[in-house]
Order: C-alpha cells, then sequence, then structure tokens
C-alpha cells in the first residue's frame, strides 16, 4: 500500500507535520508501517535505490514476524526482536538495558550483538557529554583506547566519533600506534557508511598526513 | 500477510511555470507535487487515513514516501 505525505506549509495542506509524529524529520523520508499506523523500520537516508527499498521491505517483514513472536513469548523471538530495534535505533540505552534485564535466555550469538549495541548506544551518550570539551574528548578516547585493547568492541555501526576521540587522543599523546589503530578503525567506518564518497576519502586522507607528521615526529 | 506492494517509481521534478518575477505560493507548489508524473504511474494515496484502511482491508504494510514541496 503507498502512501505519498507532500509536506507542505500551504493552507490546504492535510496532515501538516504528519512525518514529524513517527520522527521522520528529514524529508524525503522513507518508511513501513503497519496498518495501525506504527512505524515498523525507516529507510536510512542514503542515496535510495531500488536494492536498497527491497532490502528495507524485507527488514519489515521480519521485524513484524519478531514483534508478533516476541508478543508470543518465544525467547528467540524476543532478543532478536530487541536486536533489531537497537539495530534500527527504535530503542535508547536506557530503555534497552531494561528490556534486555526482561530476556528470558539470549544464545551466544545474541549476548554478543546486544552488548555491543547496548556499548554502542553507551559510547555515544558519552561522547555527547563531553561535546565542546577537547579535554574530556582525549579523556575518553584514551579510555575508549584502553578498552579496545582489553577485547570490548562495539560494532561496525558505533559512531564515529568513537574513532575522532582515539586519534584526538593519540595525536596529542604522539602515540602512533594508538593513531594507527584509530586510523584503521576510522577508514572501516567510512567505507561502512560512505560507500566511497569524496568526502570520506578526504576525511581519511586528513588523518593518514597526520599520522605521517607523527611518525617523523618520533 | 501478503507481500507489501512494492511500486519503483523515480520522482519526477516537475517545474512549477512560472513568470521570472514571481515566487509560486506553497498552494501552487504543492499541487505542482500533487501532479508529479510518479503519483499517477502506481496507485499512491495521499489521505493517511485512507491509505491505512486500504492497508487493513488488504493485510499490507504501508509505504509512506514524505517530500517537501519547498524545492
Amino acid at each position: 500500500m503507498l502512501f505519498c505525505h507532500p509536506e507542505s506549509d500551504a493552507s490546504t495542506a492535510k496532515h501538516k507535520g504528519l512525518g514529524k509524529q513517527f520522527g521522520i524529520t528529514a524529508l524525503p523520508g522513507l518508511a513501513f508501517f503497519t496498518a495501525d499506523a506504527e512505524l515498523i523500520v525507516q529507510i536510512p537516508a542514503s542515496p535510495h535505490s531500488v536494492a536498497q527499498f527491497e532490502k528495507y521491505r524485507q527488514r519489515a517483514q521480519q521485524m513484524l514476524l519478531l514483534r508478533t513472536g516476541a508478543a508470543k513469548g518465544e525467547p528467540r523471538a524476543a532478543a532478536q526482536w530487541l536486536i533489531a530495534q537497537l539495530e534500527e535505533r527504535q530503542v535508547d540505552l536506557v530503555a534497552g538495558q531494561k528490556r534486555r534485564a526482561l530476556l528470558a535466555e539470549e544464545n551466544d550469538t545474541e549476548r554478543a550483538r546486544l552488548d555491543e549495541l547496548l556499548l554502542n548506544l553507551q559510547i555515544g551518550a558519552e561522547i555527547l557529554a563531553v561535546h565542546g570539551s577537547p579535554e574530556q574528548r582525549r579523556v575518553l578516547g584514551a579510555r575508549y583506547l584502553d578498552m579496545l585493547g582489553k577485547g570490548m568492541r562495539p560494532s561496525p555501526e558505533v559512531t564515529r566519533g568513537f574513532w575522532f576521540v582515539i586519534l584526538e587522543h593519540c595525536e596529542a599523546a604522539a602515540d602512533v600506534r594508538g593513531f594507527t589503530i584509530g586510523l584503521e578503525g576510522l577508514r572501516r567506518e567510512v567505507e561502512r557508511s560512505a560507500a566511497g564518497a569524496e568526502w570520506g576519502e578526504k576525511l581519511v586522507r586528513s588523518f593518514e598526513q597526520k599520522l605521517e607528521k607523527l611518525k617523523a615526529g618520533k | 500477510m501478503h507481500r507489501a506492494f512494492a511500486a519503483i517509481v523515480l520522482l519526477a521534478a516537475v517545474a512549477v511555470a512560472q513568470d521570472g518575477n514571481t515566487k509560486p505560493t506553497q498552494e501552487q507548489l504543492l499541487a505542482a507535487e500533487l501532479a508529479s508524473p510518479f503519483l499517477q504511474k502506481a496507485p499512491w494515496r495521499t489521505d493517511w487515513d485512507d491509505a491505512l484502511a486500504a492497508a487493513k482491508a488488504q493485510k499490507q504494510m504501508l509505504f509512506g514516501y514524505f517530500t517537501t514541496v519547498n524545492h
């Protein structure tokens, strides 16, 4: 079922602000809904394609099945429904932690995925909290580098800021090894999210140049 | 659940005819958007309640396309 809503300030416009009700603020916005007007999943704001549409159509159907299964009390469905909602950023950190505590069981794969997704959210909140303070960002970067060294890893979808604060710390500390680790992480994140875009390549290059300067300074 | 109807469409920008000195009104822009070729090519609905009712009757998901008329 297709629905098109042109957002307009026209006095005759129907359903003003409809998209906003569902958290769709960046236009154009594409999303799947149930017939009860519940948002199932929103297609990310990346270059839209047929393949992307099809991928998210299937994702929407999968999420509906998981939600139904979770409502029926199926243990696998409950964990996987929470994972799906975390992946689609439909659940915040506090709600995610509460719901996880209520899960009857998690298998090893689900446990690992929930760990990294909730860690992503925690990292996002921590970075937001130190926004505007270069010193606190570097402190956070040092902690995250240490965390990586101990084997705790966020998922590939972690905010780019995670790598930025690590790089900022390592640059200030003239830590070539740590900067290399951060740069590799940033490179992977940009490959995943920027898909060859020029801005992504420029960004990585700028940090590669910083690495060369760091090495030269040793 | 029936498979959601998936229509592959491309949004065609509709140029609003205007003289050189007059900016189109919001109503004109909205009318032009609603007259877009893509909206004629597939059974898009522009009434939310109507679309929901149809989706419920046909046991389908709803695919929503939210756009702006401020080109």
